[in-house]
């Protein structure tokens, strides 16, 4: 009798330690997965955002809006006002609006004046249906009119960019 | 009774360790949540203190009084070599032009968007080993103390070396 | 006595049993949970490395001559170009990243852990976009043939890749080594490796099969642009033997880019083949079309500001476009642009001195000389 119970404590143990050991497993994978989950949503907010900051760069460095210096390098933090507002109208066009939605996808692009006086251009607006977020990011530039023989040539603005999801 | 005793014993040690494990995992949990600022608002800090700067200086004062108005890297200058040098506004110098100018752009750009930021011109004469600042106070607040992102250009003029410098801050 | 033996020869075997049983089913689990995150830990190396590509890619408007070095796991990469896709992705993954507006002159496929890209201007006179280069370090570029200044420039600007310089002799004994790709840059026009003894490929070379490559660059000093022919290898296992054969010609010399470096040049080194040459060329002639647009209403603007300043020493520069003025020229120049975009062999927007972007060039550099609000 003795033996049995002996058998039966041991066989006990046996299985105690198994579920403890399964659990700990589970508590383990439960941490893994819960991290792996945060890390993943972190990711999805990283590339959301690394999409914003590529878009602004894209525009910035547009040759349909950068300052020009002759045969030099495109000026950086510099829009050419007398290319903005044309570009600002044939965005209009379709093949425009094609062609430039491959390059930015969903979002909005809208240079601000704001000094010496506020005006607003809006270059590109495609904001996504049913949109849930929306990532702005602001880069601040010179808007450079070089029809001015008298007065600010230079002017200060801040390029908004948005993109949605 | 020894055994019994010996069970327990066993029982009471894989407890111990699976507190001890669940304060391990959790403790881990808590530092690795930990967020600094993200790659974007680091790179965004750094492209902005950087563009703002440069758009800044490049822009033209408005003088309206002048058919070629300086930029504020020259309004800058002047204030270090001759202050009256354009006469734009009754009564002020270029000195004080130059400070309202920076501090209208700066507040309408990182100070509407909430930013804490600290812009500083600094003139280290020749023959000086101490800069002065131009203006007394900085623009826009105090010095970052945490994180922060700069941008810094060099004037050259007749009086000595202008250092501008603008900081963006981050989470503290 | 009996049955106690038995029962103890049985329980002994059951443990025994009950314990292999749950050793195995632990194994298992573990095992499993190996396997399906060395599956996830792949894909997630792919996707790393599209990631990692993003920016590059994207950057092609930012780093303007600037070379950018990417460490990149191990995986092979493609980038395809042709009339209906261009994409670039992981082989293995079956994902693809769509590129429809970037050209990129890159190999058909790179494996290797540094990748090298290379971004440069094109410029017809104005900036119309960046020619985005990419390669890897364990692709190895052999440049022979005449001299000629483009060839001194190509070694001296691109350190950062693979690329050696050697004669017909050498030739004869290359060994791809470690190579994952050889691509063979020759100067001249008659008499060159591609068609010496029939365009045999020698032997260790050859049995690199597609992976060789080659382009003939017909360079005059005096003329921008050049006559490429590119080729690939014709491999046949029996035998071992490989031949060089044309895929094609194409001149560049109406369309070469007018920068301080010839980046359509640079592009034809790097591209994997004509049709891929061709293909990038079409998406910066479909970004022309589209920029020129802006550039002729720029131009209106900038004759409408002569006119009202009364400026008539800057008006004659733009009279200088052609009798019937601005609408006329660019009507031409976005005609011959439109010809690049469906028909590149015959693609000639480079003009003389009294069309086409070396007229608009020439303009622009006499509104500069006189003080008067460019073009660009």
């Amino acid at each position: 009798m003795i033996e049995k119970k002996k058998g039966q404590v041991r066989m006990m143990e046996t299985l105690a330690i198994m579920f403890i050991f399964f659990i700990l497993v589970a508590m383990g994978m439960g941490t893994y997965y819960g991290f792996k989950k945060s890390s993943i949503i972190q990711e999805r907010e990283d590339l959301f955002a690394k999409k914003a900051i590529d878009v602004s760069i894209k525009v910035s460095f547009m040759p349909e809006l950068a300052c020009t210096r002759g045969e030099a390098e495109l000026k950086s933090n510099c829009i050419d006002v007398n290319k903005l507002i044309h570009l600002k109208d044939l965005m209009k066009d379709k093949e425009f609006q094609d062609y430039f939605f491959d390059l930015f996808s969903y979002a909005n692009v809208t240079v601000e004046q704001i000094y010496p006086e506020k005006k607003e251009y809006v270059i590109y607006e495609f904001p996504k249906p049913n949109w849930t977020e929306v990532s702005e990011t602001p880069f601040v530039v010179v808007l450079k009119d070089d029809k001015k023989t008298i007065g600010n040539e230079h002017r200060f603005g801040v390029l908004h960019v948005e993109v949605f999801r | 009774m020894k055994f019994s005793k010996k069970a327990q014993m066993e029982i009471v040690g894989l407890v111990v360790i699976v507190i001890l494990l669940t304060l391990g995992m959790l403790f881990i949990a808590k530092f690795v949540m930990q967020t600094d600022s993200s790659g974007k608002e680091i790179f965004t800090r750094r492209f902005l203190a950087s563009s703002t700067l440069g758009a800044m200086l490049d822009t033209n004062y408005d003088c309206p009084a002048l058919d070629h108005p300086p930029t504020i890297a020259d309004l800058l200058e002047a204030c270090v070599e001759d202050p009256n040098r354009y006469d734009c506004e009754f009564g002020f110098n270029n000195c004080m032009n130059s400070y309202a100018v920076v501090e209208n752009l700066t507040n309408s750009t990182l100070g509407d968007w909430g930013k804490k930021y600290y812009f500083s011109a600094s003139l280290l004469a020749f023959g000086d080993a101490t800069p002065l600042d131009l203006f007394d106070d900085g623009v826009g607040g105090d010095p970052c103390l945490g994180e922060k992102d700069s941008e810094e250009r060099v004037l050259q003029t007749t009086n000595g070396i202008l250092k501008l410098h603008l900081e963006i801050c981050g989470k503290n | 006595m009996k049955n106690r033996k038995k029962k103890g020869q049985v329980q002994i075997q059951f443990n025994w049993i009950f314990i292999l049983i749950a050793g195995a089913v632990i194994l298992l689990f573990f095992v499993g949970l190996v396997v399906k995150q060395k599956g996830v830990a792949e894909q997630g190396i792919r996707t790393e490395i599209l990631t990692a590509l993003k920016p590059i890619i994207t950057a092609e408007a930012f780093s303007e001559k600037t070379k950018i070095v990417v460490e990149v796991p191990d995986e092979e990469v493609f980038f395809h170009c042709t009339d209906d896709v261009s994409n670039y992705g992981i082989q293995k993954a079956g994902v693809a990243i769509d590129t429809p507006i970037t050209p990129i002159f890159a190999p058909e496929s790179i494996m290797t852990t540094k990748m090298v890209s290379w971004s440069l201007p094109y410029q017809m006179p104005y900036k119309v976009m960046d020619l985005l280069i990419v390669s890897a370090i364990n692709n190895k570029y052999y440049v022979l043939g005449d001299e000629t200044k483009f060839r001194t420039e190509l070694i001296n600007f691109t350190e950062e890749f693979n690329f050696d310089e050697i004669n017909s002799g050498e030739y004869t004994s290359l060994d791809p080594g470690d190579n994952f790709r050889i691509r063979m840059v020759v100067f001249g026009s008659t008499n060159n490796v591609f068609t010496e003894n029939g365009g045999v490929i020698p032997k260790k070379l050859a049995a690199m099969g597609k992976k060789l490559s080659g382009v003939l660059i017909d360079k005059k000093e005096t003329i921008n642009g050049a006559t490429l022919t590119f080729y690939e290898n014709e491999y046949s296992s029996i035998g071992n033997s490989g031949t060089w054969v044309s895929n094609g010609e194409i001149d560049t010399i109406g369309f070469s880019s007018m920068g301080a470096k010839d980046s359509v040049l640079y592009g034809a080194v790097f591209a994997e083949s004509k049709d891929s040459f061709e293909c990038n060329m079409i998406k910066v002639f479909t970004r022309m079309n589209l920029l020129n647009k802006v550039y002729e209403k720029k131009m209106k603007t900038v004759e409408e500001h002569f006119g009202n300043t009364g400026n008539n020493d800057c008006t004659k520069f733009l009279e200088q476009l052609g009798g019937a003025g601005i609408d006329s020229f660019m009507a031409d120049l976005q005609d011959k642009v439109g010809t690049c975009v469906s028909a590149l062999k015959v693609c000639d927007v480079l003009g003389s001195g009294e069309w086409g972007a070396k007229k608009l060039q020439s303009t622009n550099q006499g509104l500069l000389g006189q003080g008067c609000m460019r073009i660009y």
